[in-house]
Formats: structure tokens, sequence, C-alpha cells
């Protein structure tokens, strides 16, 4: 009998010890809360959100050994407060030393398809790899700051539950921070409602409460801002994005002195171009225009009614460019003044899912 | 020793229910064709390219910096190649649509320019992340001011000055939309080149000079050089896409 038992054991253990597929690493995926009039992101197949990956990627995010002196993060040139841009007209890198661009707006990110001023990056992913490395930036190689990531055990077991491996490597910081940035969509502001409004889309209650606020002066605004005759700045800011994916020369100079997409592309015709900017959260996000040249809302405002400067690339957008601009009068400049601060949203300058984690 | 045999039958068939690898047959699957629809600017025998000059018959010279088309419902009868394409020749280049699909059932191809007036002013958000109507694709070519698509952008610049000096001082700039503009095209006989393994593709040539110097409907860059489909432009919007649509062609 003792001798049955050995061989039912020794039978089941061999069985049992037969390789079976590796187990796989339950990870939560992280349910996206889309505006329900934005068009649905599309999410990179090699690269899923998950609850443990924004998590990382937002620890990283504030994290400052990813810049060679530990002095600065991809926050300290995104700040919350200011839609995620630099309320500086240059951003300053770990030496002090200035950029020549302003840093752009964090927001809806996930929706796009190129990145930075020049388009250069057209992945997320891409995109992050990129300040870690400049030498007016963060000024650090990857394989330094991996090995920075790498020495904190906590990093080791935060990357195993979001990327299934305590390897950690540039490529899986950047996956992560993708995530996050994914994550921060900005969709309820006054436009939003507005927006909805116009179009005949269903407004739940909140929204409901939200559209009464809307004054008769930010809706006059909208519609200038809309008009072919008026402000005609839809051409370049429409839809739910309140922007399109173009590159344009807005006329801000006669001469380049930054070549914008021109320089990545190396056609002239690309000369002082720039990637155009959604215009979410434009009342905290200034200074404006690539090179933060504008400080106030004004400023811009006056560029497009009175100081357009005609170059061989100006966009044909641009229909009064022959007029300097399109000539608004102090009291419609203030109309669209009135509907530009429509495109605050609180909610996500405020949202503690994006702030520095505790 | 029964015994014995017993307990090394046992191991034996235990180490025999292991799972291996099986070597399967090879299964051969057909590889679906893939169908691709270009669009291809043409200019006196030539791929034209974007900012290449043109003169025009009345002497002026003008270029293309931007040709938008967006459209739907490229089908033969009931056999649908795609509900949406988005022809964006300085962004993409001459693809509007690559597809899976069998050439035999699409060697008549029709497709509008433009969308029906049912979808037109629906919410743009709506059509599927992979649709030409989704807005985060269609992007520019759907306007804020008027719920709607736009069907055609032409964009360029035209030098006014007629003295032999490159001075493209002058943009122009047609946005065609509105329901009025819509347009169907059709062709017959279509030709599906090989172009790799299992891929075919058929070329829609687009003759860009027909587009304001087609004989006897010209369009004078120096004078109509707007439009963006107002009632007041769409005498010129109508001339300009029907001038569109008969200078494109099968190749």
């Amino acid at each position: 009998m003792i001798r049955v038992r050995i061989v039912l054991f020794i039978s089941l253990f061999l069985f049992f010890s037969c390789k079976k597929g590796e187990i796989s690493l339950v990870n939560e995926a992280y349910q996206l809360d889309e505006p329900s009039h934005f068009p649905k992101m599309i999410i990179p197949i090699d690269n899923p959100l998950t609850v443990s990956g924004v998590e990382l990627g937002r620890k990283l995010f504030y994290e400052k050994k990813l810049s060679g002196d530990n002095s600065i993060s991809c926050a300290d040139c995104h700040s919350p407060q200011a839609s995620f841009s630099d309320k500086r007209r240059y951003s300053k890198g770990i030496t002090g030393q200035e950029g020549i661009r302003n840093s752009m707006v964090l927001v809806n990110l996930g929706y796009q398809k190129f990145f930075f001023w020049d388009g250069r990056s057209k992945s997320l992913e891409d995109q992050i790899l990129q300040p870690v490395q400049d030498p007016i930036e963060m000024h650090q190689s990857w394989t330094n700051a991996v090995i920075k990531l790498k020495a904190d055990a906590n990093y080791r077991k935060e990357f195993y539950a979001a990327f299934g491996t305590d390897q950690v490597d540039s490529t899986l910081v950047a996956k992560a921070i993708a995530q996050f940035l994914r994550t921060m969509i900005s969709g309820f502001s006054k436009y939003d409602v507005m927006y909805k409004q116009k179009y005949g889309l269903p407004l739940n209650s909140k929204e409901q409460t939200l559209l009464t606020s809307v004054t008769n002066e930010e809706w006059a605004g909208y519609d200038l801002f809309n008009s072919l005759n008026g402000g005609d700045c839809f051409h370049c800011h429409n839809g739910p994005l309140m922007h399109v994916e173009l590159f344009s020369n807005n006329g801000l100079d006669q001469t380049f002195f930054d070549l914008g997409r021109g320089g990545i592309t190396k056609n002239p015709s690309d000369y002082g171009k720039f990637k155009v900017p959604t215009l979410r959260n434009i009342s905290v996000s200034g200074p404006y225009m690539h090179d933060g040249r504008f400080e106030t809302l004004d400023e811009v405002i006056e560029h497009y009614s009175s100081g357009i400067k005609i170059s061989p690339t100006i966009s044909p957008l641009i229909e009064f460019a022959n007029q300097g601009g399109v000539q608004l009068d102090a009291f419609e400049k203030g109309l669209i003044k009135k509907f530009l601060l429509t495109l605050t949203d609180e909610e996500f300058i405020n949202n503690p899912k994006f702030v520095l984690p505790n | 020793m029964n015994r014995i045999s017993a307990f090394y039958l046992l191991i034996a068939i235990g180490l025999a229910s292991c799972k291996k690898d099986k070597k399967d047959d090879p299964i051969i699957v057909p590889v679906p064709d893939q169908l691709e629809a270009h669009m291809v600017p043409k200019l006196d025998g030539q791929n034209y390219i974007v900012d290449q000059i043109i003169t025009s018959s009345q002497g002026y010279r003008y270029y293309f910096s931007e040709i938008k088309i967006l459209g739907t419902d490229m089908a033969n009868g009931s056999s649908v190649l795609s509900d949406s394409y988005l022809f964006s020749f300085q962004q993409n280049g001459t693809g509007i649509k690559s597809v899976v699909g069998n050439k035999i059932d699409f060697s008549n191809l029709s497709l509008n320019i433009g969308v029906p007036n049912a979808l037109n002013h629906a919410d743009p958000s709506v059509p599927a992340s992979t649709s030409a109507l989704n807005i985060s694709n269609a992007g520019d070519m759907h306007w804020g001011w008027n719920p709607g698509y736009i069907f055609v952008k032409l964009e360029g610049k035209v030098d006014t000055t007629d003295n032999g000096i490159d001075d493209f001082d002058h943009n122009f700039l047609f946005h065609l939309g509105m329901d009025p503009l819509f347009r169907t095209l059709s062709f017959n006989g279509i030709n599906w080149s090989a172009s790799g393994v299992s891929k075919y593709r058929t070329n829609l040539n687009l003759f860009v000079k027909e587009i304001f110097d087609k004989s006897g409907d010209e369009v004078d860059l120096r004078v109509d050089y707007i439009s963006h489909s107002l009632n007041n432009q769409m005498v010129l919007s109508n001339k300009i896409m029907d001038n569109l649509v008969n200078s494109i062609e099968k190749e």
C-alpha cells in the first residue's frame, strides 16, 4: 500500500511539474474618463493604461532624479497651476541656461499626433525621451537616470507592478510618463458646455448648471471668435479640443530667428511655422506664442487684430494679413477675451490626481 | 517484479502526460489582398508636388500649398471599400485608403466628395476612431462656425506681379463644404495593379491645373481667391467643385 502511494505521489509530482505558461501579471486597467463630446483616445497597443503605470508615471513626472543634478523634474517647466506650462518666457535647465521656446501646455496630449512646437516627435513616448538628455534642459544621459532609479527599491517594485519587470530602462520610464500624461484630460469648462449646446449634444445636470453661468458677452465672444469677418480664429482653433493638428506661420515675424517646423523638415516652405497649440486654459498658460513674446491675452488679440507681419510662408488662413490683421475694435477685442476666458477648466487645473503624489 | 513494472509504467505515463509543443502540420492561411487607393496630383504628365509652380493659361503663376479632400462611401454597389477617406496631400502624400479586400469586388468604384447631409451636421466625435470623419482625424476639415465638414480645401499662393520674378504675395484659399457642394464620382473598369505580395493599388489622377484653368470655366486667382462656401460665394464654389470633380480620372 505504501508503495502504491509512493507511485501515485511520484506520478502526480511529475504530472504537475510539467512546464506551464508563465504566470501573467495582473495589472488593473486604468479607466480613462473621456468627456462625451471628445473623440475616443487612441492608446498605443504596446502601452495600455494601467492603474500602476499611471501612478508610476505621475511619480516620475515629479521625479528630480531625472535631471543631471537632481534639481528639476518635468513639473518644473510644466506647472499644474499653469495648465502644465511654464510662467517664464523661457524655461531654465539645470545649469540655468534658457531655451529658445516657451514650454507647451500639457493638456489633452493623448489626442495629438505631433509634439513639441516643431512637431519633431510623433509619439508621446518619443517626446518624453528628449528633455532628459537635452543639455540645456535636464542634461543627463538616460543611462545615468536609469541607474538612479534602479537604486531605489520602491521604483523597482513599482516598475515591476506596472510592467512586470524591475529591469528599468528609458523606454519604460517614457511609457509610464506617457500613461500619466494621457490621463490629463481637460474637458469641463464653460467652452465645453457652449460647444455641446451649439451642437445639440446632451448636457448632464452639472453641465446644465455651468451653462446657466455663461454670459451674453461670452456667447457674443464665441460668435465673434467663429466669425469669418470677426476674429476669424476658428480656422486653427476649433472643435472639442480647441486646436487643429497644423503647423502654421501666424504672422509673428518677417524674418525668422527660429525656423520652427522648417528646422525639422528643411523645407523652406515650412520656415517660421509652429504647431498650433490648444487654447484650453489659455488664461493661465501665458506667456504666449512659441517664444513666449506676449505676456497677456490683450497682446495676443492685438497681434491678430493689427500686428500681423507678412512673410513668404504666412498661412493663407490669416486671411486679413494684407491689412495687418482682422482689425477689431476695442469692444470686439473685449468680447474675444471674455470668450477665451471660458476655456479655463478649473477642475483640470486643480485635479488632485495630477499633482505631486504624497 | 509486477509492482516494479507498475512503478515504471506509472512514471512513464507521468512523463508522457507532460504537455509538449506539438508540431502541427502547417496550415496554409490565404493572405487577403491589401488594396490601396491613391489620389495622385498631376501636372503636365508628371506627378505634382506641393509648392510646385503652375503657370495659368492667363500667364500668372501660382502654387498649391495644400490640397485636402474629405469624402465618403468608396464602394462598388453593396461592396464597400471604405465608408470614409481623407486625402491630405501635404501631410500624407497620395494615399487615401488602404484596406483589406478583394480587388475583384471593386472593378468599378464610386466615391463621394464630401459628407452626406445626414452625417454632415452630426457630432464629429461619434464616428469610429478609425473613421476619417472622427474629429481627431478630420481635424481642420471640420468647421467651427458652421457645424459640418469642409469637403475640399485648396490653399496656395499667387504671384500677381507677373514680372518673371518670384513674388507669391497673394494667398488663395477655398474651403468648400455645405450640403449643396456634395458630389459623387463613378469610375468603371478600375485598374488594380500589383504593388507587392498580395498588394494592389489603384490611382485616381487629379489634374491640378484643371481645377482653376478648365477651359471655359477658368478661375482667375488674382481676383477670385477666397471662398468659405458662403451663400454669396456659391457660384464660385460650385464652379471650383465641378472643375475639381472633372479633373479626377482613373489611371
